[in-house]
């Protein structure tokens, strides 16, 4: 078994340095199936950066930040990952135009220090810490063990947000428009009236799915039923 | 300090005054609420899309609810129609609100439509049409309908009555279609003609059908509002000509096109055929043209070059920018105007060249189209939004747009000049120093992560070891906290410490025991065990053993809940061992050996 993964991760390697050779002579196209099957045998955010790349640079905004979302998901302290992925959110047709309050930034930036999976090994590593700190503190009245299962409970919370912050992430519904230009209708049905035009790259939220279209939702609140082949979740 | 005094005690009349002063303003609201619900006046109407009507034809009925505030009308109730069939029916609704000095009203219109076709000839009524709205019932006015024979507009004749199909140049009257060529090329214009040759007086025109065009893009040039006569020869015959419309025809495919025939139905005044017949008399009268075919020639396929826009005529070019400035990323129009005479409605969007670091969005297509002379002439704008991705100078360059020109019979090319604009403020914080020093030019995505020689799977996911750690750490709090609690209790309470003792202090008195046992010390074996097993249950109970007789013990070890048999035994025991010791020359039936086993054994079920 060991040595049949050591065979599928040496094939990975192979595929993405394939890849990035590809990628090196401006053969964007090989490079994207070079990496999505590397992708198939092992899910790396290097990967996932290095196609997110290719993507863009063949044109497909929408693409693109699909595969950073992923790759920020799994290392979000990378800086070319949120490099990237700010680039290209002010590159796309729909750009955010609003510059973000540098307290929410700064926010942001707290809670998505660490990785989904790492918070999630922090935070039962700090419960094990408090257990045993209050254990001690039952056993030998030392306050010195209370502050410290206080200070550890402290950054438990912290663990835990960041965790559920995550989760919640991953569990939105969130998809990018992977198509130049899509028409939002104001039901599930070109019949109905077309509300709003929104173009690659956007990132919107899936609330409902009905007869081949989506209901999205777009960050201000606004949104309409989209045809499901224009949009692609993020997070299976 | 007032007023808390006056909450604290009421004036009665005051309190009186409030209350009455609440009644009133209840009652006052209880009467206004039903106004205001019901404020909406319902307007009820029926209408038909026209009052004559050709047997076979069908009208529509339109019962329209109009009021503010309605809501859940139901479905007007239509009358007996016994001489109509209804073919369909639908419904649409519009709203309408507005803000009339900050009070909204919203006026809606549902609109009932209904399909009819008359079964019959003669002279019918739809009668009222009926509506319950909140208790009211509303009725519209009666409506006539005449239902006369043959079509009144478009229909496939009926096999009851067919209409008189009499229309030929023998009766001296027809429709004659006159195109201005016969042969053009593909996307060419072409005018026709539609004219009405007569020698006899027209009453009236009742109806006209003009050919769908198949194959062609037609625009009507010139439609006389009203018929204007001239005397002119044709085919050795004096007629009155009369134009009814020309189009200008632009065909869409090659090859042989036809153009179907047009129908007109007429009522004509034929002389009077002998003297009596003093005004002549009135006929109604169907006539037709003949169809027609143009020869279309494709545009010829060598030569033709790549950037051909569709354009058959002669057009000038002209492009521009909106404006020469962007900030903040805002998007630059590109408009490109092509305008001449010819097929400009069939122009295609010109293909851009990718531009570097400019978005291209679709563009907005605006047409102006003038045919008041009789030639198809116009614009035709395409506005490209152009959305700068990095600040500095953005060079459109030139573009080249061919069209063929029939006249010539060859591709012409149109060549716009070189535009530009300046975009500021798209690269955030991107830094322009003056003289020297760092500059920006341009911005893209990092490049890619280097190759490897290792590669490791990364998961989201946390391992289900660390999700372990979640019990573990509830246990050993559960465990240090049980252990606190028992700390506690042996400190302050005395019988659990005792009890908790209990085992230990036993242990060390039965090894006394086993060792006096081991001397054969009989006299300090016997009083050892006896003090073991007193001392034990006085332990484990909480009991003073000192100042209890045995049997005083006794009782109180069976009201713990002590079985009577295992407390006969033990004090079996106890007896004899206090026997033994203040007695030393009584016999036991038992041996040292034996009694310690015994107590062993009675112990450890304890």
């Amino acid at each position: 078994m060991t040595i049949f993964f050591l065979f599928t991760f040496v094939e990975a390697i192979q595929l993405y340095n394939t890849g990035n050779k590809y990628y090196a002579e401006n053969n964007f196209q090989s490079a994207i199936e070079c990496y999505e099957n590397a992708l198939k045998l092992c899910k790396n955010k290097d990967i996932y950066y290095n196609l997110g790349n290719a993507y863009f640079k063949s044109g497909k905004i929408g693409k693109a930040i699909i595969q950073y979302r992923k790759a920020y998901l799994l290392c979000p302290r990378d800086e070319d990952i949120s490099y990237n992925l700010n680039f290209l959110r002010n590159f796309r047709p729909d750009r955010t135009t609003n510059i973000p309050n540098p307290f929410f930034q700064f926010l942001d930036q707290f809670f998505h220090y660490f990785s989904l999976k790492e918070s999630g090994i922090l935070s039962s590593i700090t419960f094990l810490f408090i257990a045993i700190f209050l254990s001690l503190y039952l056993i030998n009245h030392n306050k010195l063990f209370l502050w410290v299962s206080i200070i550890g409970s402290l950054f438990f919370i912290y663990f835990l947000i960041i965790s559920i912050l995550w989760q919640a992430e991953k569990n939105s519904n969130s998809a990018v428009v992977v198509v130049d230009e899509l028409k939002a209708y104001s039901g599930p049905g070109e019949e109905y009236k077309e509300i709003l035009i929104i173009h690659d790259g956007t990132e919107a939220k899936i609330r409902e799915e009905r007869n081949g279209y989506y209901l999205v939702q777009l960050p201000g609140g606004i949104g309409g039923w989209v045809k499901t082949d224009g949009i692609e979740r993020i997070f299976e | 300090m007032k007023t808390n005094s006056k909450f604290q005690i009421p004036n009665p009349k005051e309190y009186i005054n409030h209350r009455i002063q609440f009644v009133i303003c209840l009652l006052i609201t209880g009467i206004f609420i039903p106004f205001i619900l019901f404020a909406g006046e319902l307007n009820f109407t029926a209408t038909v899309d026209r009052t004559t009507v050709g047997l076979g034809e069908t009208f529509t009925l339109n019962v329209s609810v109009n009021g503010e505030n309605i809501s859940g009308v139901p479905a007007p109730k239509l009358p007996e129609l016994p001489d109509f069939n209804v073919l369909g029916r639908s419904s649409s609704q519009s709203t309408n609100i507005s803000f009339i000095n900050g009070k909204m009203t919203q006026q809606t219109t549902i609109t009932f439509i209904y399909t009819l076709s008359p079964k019959k000839i003669g002279r019918f009524t739809i009668g009222p049409c009926r509506i319950d709205y909140q208790g009211k019932t509303y009725d519209t006015q009666p409506i006539d309908i005449e239902v006369v024979k043959g079509a009144t507009q478009a229909s496939p004749p009926s096999a009851q009555s067919p209409p008189r199909t009499t229309g030929s140049s023998e009766q001296g009257i027809m429709l004659v279609v006159i195109p201005g060529r016969r042969e053009v090329y593909q996307g060419e214009q072409i005018n026709v003609d539609f004219y009405l040759y007569t020698q006899y007086n027209i009453d009236n025109v009742d109806f006209s059908k003009f050919p769908n065009f198949n194959g062609f893009w037609s625009e009507v040039i010139n439609e006389p509002a009203r018929l204007n006569y001239k005397k002119i020869t044709y085919e050795g015959k004096t007629y009155y000509a009369a134009l009814i419309r020309s189009f200008a025809l632009f065909p869409i495919t090659s090859g042989h096109l036809n153009i179907d025939p047009m129908e007109m139905v007429v009522t004509v005044i034929k002389p009077p055929s002998d003297f009596f017949d003093f005004f002549g008399t009135a006929q109604r009268i169907t006539i037709a043209s003949k169809p027609i075919t143009i020869n279309v020639l494709p545009l010829p396929e060598e030569k033709k070059p790549a950037d051909f826009c569709g354009g058959v005529g002669k057009f000038t070019l002209n492009a521009r920018v909106s404006r020469d400035t962007s900030n903040q990323g805002e998007p630059v129009n590109l408009i490109i105007k092509i305008s001449g005479t010819g097929n400009l409605k069939l122009i295609e969007k010109p293909a851009l060249p990718s531009i570097p670091n400019l978005k291209i969005l679709e563009p907005e297509v605006k047409e102006n189209i003038d045919k008041s002379t009789g030639t198809i002439k116009g614009t035709k704008e395409f506005r490209f939004p152009l959305i700068p991705q990095v600040d500095g100078e953005h060079i459109i360059p030139e573009m080249t747009i061919s069209y063929f020109n029939p006249k010539t019979k060859t591709y012409e090319v149109l060549k716009s000049e070189r535009l530009k604009f300046f975009a500021t403020g798209v690269t955030r914080g991107a830094v322009v120093t003056d003289a020297g020093g760092l500059k920006i030019v341009g911005s893209d995505v990092r490049y890619i992560k280097p190759d490897k020689n290792i590669i490791k799977p990364e998961s989201d996911k946390t391992s289900i070891i660390y999700l372990f750690l979640y019990p573990i750490s509830i246990l050993l709090f559960g465990i240090a906290f049980l252990y606190q609690r028992h700390q506690e209790r042996l400190l302050k309470d005395r019988a659990y410490a005792r009890r908790f003792m209990s085992g230990r202090v036993f242990k060390k008195r039965f090894q006394e025991a086993s060792d006096y046992l081991k001397k054969k010390d009989e006299k300090n074996f016997y009083s050892a065990l006896s003090k073991a097993i007193i001392g034990y249950l006085g332990d484990r109970f909480n009991l003073d053993t000192g100042a209890l007789t045995t049997e005083q013990l006794k009782q109180e070890l069976l009201s713990k809940g002590l079985k009577t048999a295992l407390v006969e035994e033990l004090f079996g025991i106890v007896n004899k061992c206090d026997a033994v010791t203040y007695s030393p020359l009584s016999n036991t039936d038992l041996s040292m050996d034996e009694l310690f086993d015994k107590t062993r054994k009675l112990m450890e079920s304890l």
